[in-house]
């Protein structure tokens, strides 16, 4: 299970910073909300998310369509494989933004 | 030990109106060496893709003991596939890659000891030929009952695929070995069965496979 998670860890890290970068991006563009402000942003920062994820699967599948054999191997189906890193790229988004807003309360 | 046998048939794969499988059988016996030739373009790799199951085509049919597998790759200790192209991440570490498979480093070294230099090393860093050996190795020895090697001897010295094929040998005592490359001395060698992929999309069992091979003009 650990090295399950390290291997998608690993294919994350090739796009993480990417996507992470326009989360940040397309946060800072409406002024960093907060609160109900955040959660009225949350579905076209979800739709412009579905983008990019589609945008890194075409690129992936474009430049480096035997990569993913390595993880076939493993058991992982694609679709898998991009769900969690997916998810993971919203977690890390999401464990921020509390980040933020904790510092700014208590601070 | 039981004998596991993987079969394929029922296979049809086309893009728009351009047939590629469209009559196929193939089967591979753990304690077995198989081999399959075909002309390029033929879709040697669009078959062993649709075994190891991350390619759907329109229909086909995976079985092993009989029992139908709709995502063979998913079942984890049953088979692992050695594409064409370099596959394992680049910035993977040789030792991470083969933990990651379960393949003790000792057993890559036991077979070729000028491996031993690349355990820290980078895939992305190593030559083309040993990066090639190395995954090629990755899959062979991987404990699993079934490997697909697709063009295995690519990029490597007639030495190293002279040693390539006892390795080959070796695993054959206990897995099922499919193999395909356009290098068809070594398959010619190694394999216990033959199969040539002829158009459009068909296997045929080669009985007398030398002499098949010159007169469906596979050699010259």
């Amino acid at each position: 299970m650990k090295q399950q998670g390290l291997l998608i860890w690993g294919f994350y890290r090739r796009f993480g910073l990417f996507t992470i970068l326009i989360s940040l991006g397309a946060w800072g563009v409406v002024e960093l909300p907060m609160g109900v402000a955040f959660v009225r942003f949350l579905p076209l920062f979800l739709l412009l998310k579905i983008a990019t994820g589609a945008l890194v699967w075409y690129l992936q599948r474009t430049f480096y369509p035997h990569a993913y054999f390595f993880y076939a191997n493993l058991g992982l189906s694609e679709r898998r494989l991009y769900l969690i890193a997916f998810g993971l790229d919203l977690l890390l988004f999401l464990a921020f933004v509390l980040l933020v807003h904790l510092t700014k309360h208590f601070v | 030990m039981t004998k596991r046998v993987l079969e394929a048939d029922s296979f049809w794969l086309e893009y728009g109106s351009t047939k590629i499988l469209q009559n196929i059988y193939l089967r591979v016996e753990t304690g077995q060496t198989v081999g399959l030739l075909g002309r390029n373009g033929t879709g040697k790799s669009s078959l062993l893709r649709m075994l190891f199951g991350t390619l759907r085509g329109q229909s086909q049919s995976v079985r092993v003991d009989q029992k139908y597998l709709s995502h063979p790759y998913q079942h984890k200790t049953l088979l692992r596939y050695l594409p064409q192209h370099p596959f394992v991440p680049p910035n993977l570490r040789v030792e991470a890659a083969c933990h990651a498979y379960e393949v003790p480093f000792a057993a890559l070294e036991g077979y070729f000891p000028e491996l031993g230099k690349y355990h820290t090393e980078r895939l992305g860093d190593l030559s083309g030929g040993a990066q090639r050996l190395v995954e090629t190795l990755l899959i062979l020895l991987s404990p699993v009952d079934f490997v697909l090697l697709d063009e295995p001897f690519s990029h490597l010295a007639p030495v190293v695929v002279e040693r390539l094929e006892e390795v080959i040998r070796a695993q054959a005592q206990t897995k099922g070995i499919l193999l395909s490359d356009h290098a068809y001395r070594p398959v010619l060698n190694l394999s216990d069965v033959v199969y040539l992929l002829v158009p459009v999309g068909r296997t045929v069992l080669l009985q007398d496979p030398l002499e098949e091979l010159r007169w469906r003009g596979y050699l010259p």
